[in-house]
Formats: C-alpha cells, sequence, structure tokens
C-alpha cells in the first residue's frame, strides 16, 4: 500500500475525533441530531485548525443512513465513499483554482440535479475567499435560493474577504487556533500508537512551534521521524530540521542583551552565522520570544501605565529588537549589522537588566553591570521618538532629524567609563557614528546607502577615510560622482561634526580576494576585536558556551 | 392585491414576502398555487409570459416572484408593462423584489398605480437589540445582557447576520435555553474584529493585559492590518467622541448622532475623556506612519503593530 502522510493517516474521521473545535462541533453535531441543517455553513480560521476535515465529516454525518447522536457511523458504504473521497455527492472544490464566473456558473447549473445516491448534494469550498466578485455574485443567486437537497460549506483563512451578502446566508463558525497543550497531548498520542520514540521537550518545541496548527504539528512529526531513521527524536532535532536557533539559544541572547553582556551577543550571532543560519529568523524567533517574555512580565503585576522594572526591560529590548528586524529587512550585510546593532542594544540606557533576568525562568545570566541607568547611551537609541508622556507625537519609525537642512548635533559620544582607553572609545565612536550615518544615508537615498554599505570607515586625524576593497572599484566611482558624494559630506557634517573632511579611497588590502579560510579567519579576528572591545569597556568576559 | 412590489433591506423584504404567501395560502386553503421564481438579471421575458400564461391542468394559480427587479434591462421593464397589467386578476399573484428601483422609471410608477409597493430600511443599531430579542424570543433562547452586547457588537448590523448567529447559538444550546459568557464569546462569528477589538479596547485604555490580548489577537489568526484599520476607525470614533462631548451632548444624544449602540457610545465617551484629543490625532498620524512602512517593505504588518503598540503604551 502507498504511504500516507501521517496527517491524512490521523485525520479525523468523527466529529469526536476533533481537537480544539469543541464549540462548533457540538454545534453541528446539535444541529444533525435535530435535523435542522443549513444550506451553507461558513468555517473560517487558520490552517490546520479543521476546517477541511469538519467539513468532510459534516458531508458524512447529514448524509449517513445509520447516524449516532449527529456522528456518521464509518461503516456504511456512503461514509466510506467520502472518507475515501470517491463519493459522487460530496464535491470539492479549490475556491483558489476554480476562482471564475464561469466555475461558479457551472455549478450552478450541476446543484439544480438531485444527489446520485445521498440525500444531500455537499459542495465543499475550500479557500473561498479566492472566488472573484463576479463568481461570488453569481453564487448568491444560488446562496439565496438553494435547492433543498444542497449544502455548502465554505471554507476560509480570510472571512474578511468574503463579501457579507454571502457571509450572511451561512452560519459561521470561527475555528480558533488549537491551544499549544492539545496539540502536544495530540502528538504523544500519536507518537505512541505510531511508536515513534520522541521526547517530551521535542513534542513541546513542535507543538510550539506549530503555531496552534494541528496539521502542521504532525507534517513536522513526520518529519522529524524521516530524518532520524528511527531514532529517538530529540528537540535539537527540530532546530537542526527547521533551521532554527534552539529556544536555549534565543533566551541566552536575550539575557546577553538584557545584562549588557555585548561580547556573549556577539558570540551567539558568530556561532549561528557559522551554521549558516538565517539570522533574519533568527531575530524573529528572538522577537516572538521576547514578546512571550513581556506579556508574562506584565501578567505578573503591575500596570501598563506603571509596569514593574522588569517589564520595561523586557519592552525596551522587544521595541530594539523591532527596530532591528527593520533593518535587517534592509540589510546587505545582515550579520555586520546584527553584530552592530547587538552591541548598541547591550550598551543602551534601560533600566535594571536582572529585574528583567529576575522574572523569567532563564538560565543563570552573568552578572550585571550595576546601576546602567546611570549610563548614557553610546549613540542613539534605535527607537527613541516615542514619549509615554506625550502620545501625540508617538511614532514607530526613527525620526529624520529634526530639520534636515540643518546639521544635527552629532550623537553622543562613547559613554564615559572608568577603564575605557581613549583609542577604544574612538573606534567605538566611529562604528557607531558610521552606523548612524548609514542609518541617515538610507532614510536619504537608497542609491547611496548601497554605496556605502560596502565600505569601512576609518578616521585618519580629522578626516573620514571611506575605504572600498580593491573589487568595489565601481562602487567606489559611483560614490565620488558629485552627487552622492555632497550628500554623503552634508551627512558626515551630521553625524561626525561640521569640521570633519572626508575621502574616498581604496583600502590597502582586499580581505575578500583572499582564501576562504583566510577571509573566515579575518573575520573571526574582527569579532574578537570588537568583543574584547566591549570587554574592555564594559568589564565582564566573553563564556564560553556552546549552541 | 396582486402585483406587490418589495424594495431595500434585504432581510425585511424577505421576511415581508414570506409572511404574504402564508397569507395567501391562508386566505383559501383550497386554493393552489404555482410558484416560478425568475431572476431579474436573467430574465428571459418568455418565461415570465409562461409563467403567467400557462393554464393549469390541476387548477394552480400562478405566482412569479421576480428577483432582483433593478437588474431588469430597461427594454424588458418596458415590455413587461402590458403583461403586468392584463395580470391584475384575484387568481394570479407577481412579486417584483430587489434592492431599489429607479422612482421615475415607468415599472415603479406602473406597479405603484396598480399595485402595492413596500419598502424596508435596514434597522439602526438603535433597533437591533429589540431585533435581537424578538429572534431569541423566536427560538426560546435566552443570553446575559452582557452576552447580548457582545453579539450586536461583534457582527455588522446585518439582521441576516444576527438571524442566523441567534439559530446557531439556539442549536448549540439545545435545550439549555441559556448559555454563559464564555461560550458565547466562542461561538459567536466576529464580523468586526472579535478579539482584536477587546486588544484594542485594552490597548486604547493602557491596561495591563492589552498585549496579552494582542498577542492573543494576532495568534488566533486575526489579520494585523485589519487591526490597524479597526484601530484607526476606533480612534477617530474616540476623537468624534470626544468633539460631541465637548459641544455638550450626553452619551445618548452621541449614540443617537453617531448611529452607536447606547452602551458602546458610553463606553467611547468615558475612554475619550481619559485621552487628549493630541494623544488621539498622535495615534492615528502613527498608524499611518505605520502603514506607510508596511507598503514600502520596512516592516512586516505584525511587527509594525507591535512596535505601535509599545510606544502607545509607553514602553518605547
Amino acid at each position: 500500500m502507498a504511504h500516507q502522510a501521517l496527517y491524512r493517516r490521523w485525520r479525523p474521521q468523527r466529529f469526536s475525533d476533533v481537537v480544539g473545535q469543541p464549540y462548533a462541533v457540538q454545534t453541528l453535531k446539535n444541529a444533525i441530531a435535530q435535523g435542522e441543517i443549513a444550506h451553507a455553513y461558513l468555517f473560517a480560521g487558520p490552517r490546520g485548525t479543521g476546517k477541511t476535515s469538519v467539513a468532510r465529516i459534516l458531508a458524512k454525518a447529514i448524509n449517513c443512513p445509520n447516524p449516532q447522536g449527529g456522528e456518521p457511523c464509518n461503516a456504511c458504504p456512503l461514509c466510506e465513499a467520502i472518507a475515501r473521497g470517491n463519493a459522487l455527492d460530496v464535491v470539492e472544490i479549490d475556491g483558489a483554482s476554480n476562482r471564475g464566473i464561469d466555475q461558479i456558473r457551472q455549478l450552478r447549473e450541476e446543484v439544480a440535479f438531485r444527489p446520485a445516491e445521498a440525500p444531500y448534494k455537499v459542495y465543499i469550498i475550500d479557500e473561498v475567499h479566492m472566488l472573484t466578485n463576479e463568481a461570488f455574485n453569481a453564487l448568491l443567486k444560488t446562496l439565496e435560493e438553494p435547492p433543498p437537497h444542497v449544502v455548502f460549506v465554505f471554507a476560509t483563512t480570510e472571512p474578511h474577504k468574503v463579501p457579507p451578502t454571502v457571509l450572511s446566508r451561512c452560519q459561521a463558525f470561527e475555528f480558533k487556533a488549537i491551544p499549544q497543550e492539545r496539540i502536544e497531548s495530540h502528538l504523544r498520542a500519536v507518537a505512541r500508537a505510531e511508536k515513534i520514540r520522541v521526547d517530551e521537550e521535542a513534542l513541546r518545541a513542535i507543538a510550539r512551534h506549530a503555531r496552534g496548527a494541528l496539521r502542521d504539528a504532525l507534517v513536522l512529526l513526520e518529519q522529524l521521524v524521516a530524518y532520524k531513521g528511527g531514532e529517538p527524536i530529540t528537540a535539537q532535532d527540530l532546530y537542526e530540521v527547521l533551521g532554527l536557533p534552539p529556544q536555549e539559544t534565543i533566551d541566552r541572547f536575550l539575557e546577553a542583551l538584557l545584562n549588557r553582556n555585548g561580547p556573549e551577543a556577539l558570540e551567539i550571532v558568530e556561532a549561528l552565522a557559522e551554521r549558516g543560519r538565517d539570522l533574519e529568523l533568527f531575530i524573529s524567533e528572538a522577537i516572538h520570544r521576547g514578546r512571550d517574555r513581556l506579556v508574562a512580565a506584565l501578567r505578573e503585576g503591575g500596570d501598563a501605565s506603571t509596569p514593574s522594572p522588569s517589564a520595561r526591560a523586557w519592552a525596551a529590548l522587544l521595541g530594539q529588537l523591532l527596530e532591528l528586524k527593520r533593518e535587517l529587512r534592509l540589510a546587505f550585510d545582515k550579520r555586520v549589522v546584527l553584530e552592530v546593532k547587538a552591541l548598541e542594544i547591550a550598551g543602551a540606557e534601560g533600566p535594571p537588566a536582572a529585574a528583567a533576568t529576575a522574572a523569567t525562568a532563564a538560565p543563570a545570566a552573568p552578572e550585571a553591570p550595576e546601576a546602567p541607568e546611570a549610563l548614557e547611551p553610546a549613540r542613539p537609541a534605535p527607537h527613541t521618538t516615542a514619549s509615554a508622556s506625550a502620545p501625540a507625537s508617538m511614532s514607530t519609525s526613527t525620526p529624520p532629524p529634526a530639520d534636515a537642512d540643518k546639521p544635527a548635533a552629532p550623537p553622543a559620544p562613547a559613554r564615559p567609563q572608568a577603564q575605557a582607553t581613549p583609542d577604544v572609545e574612538r573606534d567605538l565612536d566611529l562604528e557607531g557614528r558610521w552606523a548612524e550615518l548609514l542609518k541617515r544615508a538610507r532614510r536619504k537615498k537608497a542609491a547611496l546607502y548601497a554605496l556605502l554599505a560596502e565600505a569601512r570607515p576609518r578616521l585618519e586625524g580629522r578626516t573620514l577615510v571611506v575605504e572600498y576593497a580593491p573589487r568595489f572599484g565601481f562602487h567606489k566611482e559611483r560614490l565620488e560622482q558629485p552627487q552622492h558624494f555632497e550628500l554623503l559630506k552634508q551627512l558626515v557634517h551630521e553625524v561626525f561634526g561640521p569640521e570633519t573632511g572626508l575621502r574616498v579611497g581604496f583600502a590597502d588590502s582586499d580581505s575578500d580576494s583572499t582564501t576562504p579560510q583566510a577571509s573566515a579567519q579575518a573575520q573571526d579576528e574582527r569579532l574578537k576585536e570588537k568583543a574584547e572591545l566591549v570587554r574592555r569597556v564594559m568589564g565582564g568576559g566573553p563564556r564560553a558556551r556552546g549552541l | 392585491m396582486p402585483l406587490h412590489l418589495f424594495l431595500g433591506d434585504p432581510w425585511g423584504r424577505g421576511r415581508a414576502i414570506a409572511h404574504l404567501k402564508r397569507r395567501l395560502r391562508a386566505a383559501e386553503p383550497d386554493a393552489r398555487w404555482r410558484e416560478t421564481t425568475l431572476d431579474g438579471e436573467e430574465l428571459d421575458l418568455s418565461q415570465l409570459l409562461e409563467a403567467l400564461r400557462t393554464t393549469s391542468l390541476f387548477g394552480e394559480r400562478p405566482l412569479v416572484h421576480v428577483k432582483r427587479v433593478e437588474k431588469l434591462p430597461g427594454e424588458h421593464a418596458e415590455a413587461l408593462l402590458p403583461h403586468l397589467e392584463r395580470a391584475r386578476g384575484p387568481d394570479v399573484c407577481v412579486i417584483l423584489e430587489g434592492d431599489k428601483l429607479d422612482k421615475r422609471g415607468k415599472l415603479y410608477k406602473a406597479l405603484k398605480g396598480w399595485g402595492e409597493v413596500q419598502e424596508f430600511a435596514p434597522p439602526t443599531r438603535q433597533e437591533l437589540p429589540k431585533l435581537l430579542q424578538a429572534l431569541l424570543e423566536e427560538r426560546g433562547l435566552a443570553l446575559p445582557p452582557q452576552g447580548r452586547r457582545a453579539l450586536l457588537e461583534g457582527i455588522e448590523p446585518n439582521p441576516m447576520r444576527l438571524e442566523r448567529e441567534v439559530e446557531k447559538l439556539a442549536l448549540y444550546a439545545r435545550d439549555r435555553q441559556a448559555l454563559t459568557l464564555e461560550e458565547l464569546e466562542a461561538l459567536i462569528f466576529h464580523d468586526r474584529g472579535g478579539r482584536a477589538f477587546s486588544a484594542l479596547e485594552a490597548l486604547l485604555a493602557r491596561r495591563s493585559d492589552a498585549l496579552e490580548l494582542l498577542r492573543a489577537a494576532l495568534e488566533g489568526g486575526e489579520e494585523p492590518t485589519k487591526l490597524f484599520y479597526l484601530w484607526a476607525a476606533e480612534a477617530r470614533a474616540l476623537l468624534r467622541a470626544k468633539s460631541l462631548k465637548a459641544e455638550g451632548l450626553s452619551s445618548a444624544e452621541i449614540a443617537r448622532r453617531t448611529g452607536d449602540f447606547p452602551w458602546r457610545a458610553a463606553k467611547r465617551v468615558k475612554l475619550a475623556e481619559a485621552l487628549s484629543s493630541e494623544a488621539l490625532i498622535g495615534l492615528i498620524r502613527a498608524l499611518h506612519e505605520a502603514d506607510v512602512a508596511i507598503k514600502r517593505g520596512e516592516r512586516e504588518p505584525e511587527e509594525a503593530l507591535w512596535a505601535l503598540a509599545l510606544a502607545w503604551l509607553g514602553f518605547a
């Protein structure tokens, strides 16, 4: 027998098998038991929540000659034919590929005929929101005066795209995302029945990543079975299959940022990049996790107007991660942007990190620096425009300079630290200002930003040297063209001060032209330098911890 | 009266037509009617004539029901007039229905002269609670006052939707005749938000559970872009309530003026009083900026929504 996917083998065949939709199921069972069958149903909800399965069970239950309390018997030829998908009177239509008026006209002609073998002809139209307006209008005519032997079941993930005229003629049900614990327990039952060896942590991780969709959870489980080939499945396997960082890594990254542990954040980014992980996806996961932590911190106490220090810390971090994600979307070199921003966040002013860490059941965090409130931001915070006291001026985007024509005040210099050497301060300052310049360039002219993204800055006395590797000759030439050069000069004056000069040139060596090993080594060196800089400025040290 | 024209709200006219047909059958229990339903958009005049003129072997009287009368092509409408004029005897009934019909047109004028014209306006939000009560009584179902409000707020002010929802609730309740708020919350099919509204309400009031509700709404499949639209609409509604309150209107007067439910108008007035106009205008502006950022591809809608929520709550 041909292999059948796990989610198909475990597709519910009775209303009582349906997971996580008790209200919709009970209503339908009652309707069938009482013989009050509507002529049109609309099942709306996220994918993988049981819409099509319930539609098929409904088709069986209303046609079954021996229904038991609203349930189909699943034993009669009709139930079996419907389950196999070859019943003449149950027609499944994909709304996405049969969306035109002609298909719906054909359907209207067909509905006039009586069912061949069952009491009702059931039309299940999946993704009904994909129908064209004309098709909906044609369908409406049938819905207004449906033949008594016809039942329509529309399934959609986007009910707001269904015209109100159609919606108002349907008995509509919202299929909710299935709670994580229900998915987990269902997976456990499936694993037991299918003799799949999977640990509890893996089940939890699969259920979490399915985000309310049971089908996705079963597909993931089957993927893992194929990946492990009979070996026991662990949570780590899931992360490998999905290309996701383990939850523990995300937690460590978030805590590193909260605890101002820049080196550790860099270490994590480095390890992820070396393993070829998608850094944007990593930040998306971190945002999700940060969101959960913030909600948990808010739930633990306090009002949104007077949140606890822990909630405030998580909220600030979440805001910064959202801004970071925004920048990553447009970044050419996501790793560099992530590293720079991670250092910025780790160095940004905020509420005590210890409070936030204490509010979570996270692994032990490194010692937090004392009195972080006293620190001044090393450079402009990623999102600084919204104000709690003046919501009228709130904005979610980083604002342009107060007056574009007027040079803005240069960002604050690197925060004074007892052990910081002038070189370290200057290097940090250069990086921060360069990042700010890139940000402004991106807002003003995307082309300029694209040219600068391949360059590296260097300070030579009071002159900013924008250097390119020899292979970026085209970039250098374009940057030297007046329209780009003048704008860059203006930005340099805004960010580095009006007295700063500007020069564009080639770097002495092209690290990218070396061997991959040498390139990786150089990259490694750069990261180590950054980590060392942070360590010297902020105290503390990198911790050796694998992913 | 053999000629009837029903115009306006489909639910109102649908009920009236059903009532008329019942009345026809009840008036002469021995008389039998042969019903033919035609669609104005696809009407073939010969079908109509056939339905009107054919003499039934069993003595059935013709009942012709033409839907979507506004879609009748002009030449058909005119050609129809002599036949309608002839079909005015007691043994025939012609029902025409549609959303609207040009009152200066020949068809409307003729039907007005020869028959009965009934027009139905959609019920206002002020009338819907009474309608809900009637529908619940028909089904022998009781809902707590908060549940009724949740139902009315959750769906568009459309009596047909209301009827379908009550029908569904009654099926769920079966013989229990009463439902809890939790059951209602799970059963109501929200046309406009649902969980999104709870989240937005909490956000606007800057409640501590706002972000949790927002997360629940998004994880429950609510569209982030829809949340933007609803949030902006709610901010505008609050601004309007605030300005009407400043003019000295009471909550009840504001409800009448804005066509809102009285309890929701009162709730909005209370919430609006706690917020400054500047804050609300700032919120609308920020929503607009976030919308632009999404359209430029700078942000994912969900992330923009979170950033905005954090800023509004004073975290950013």
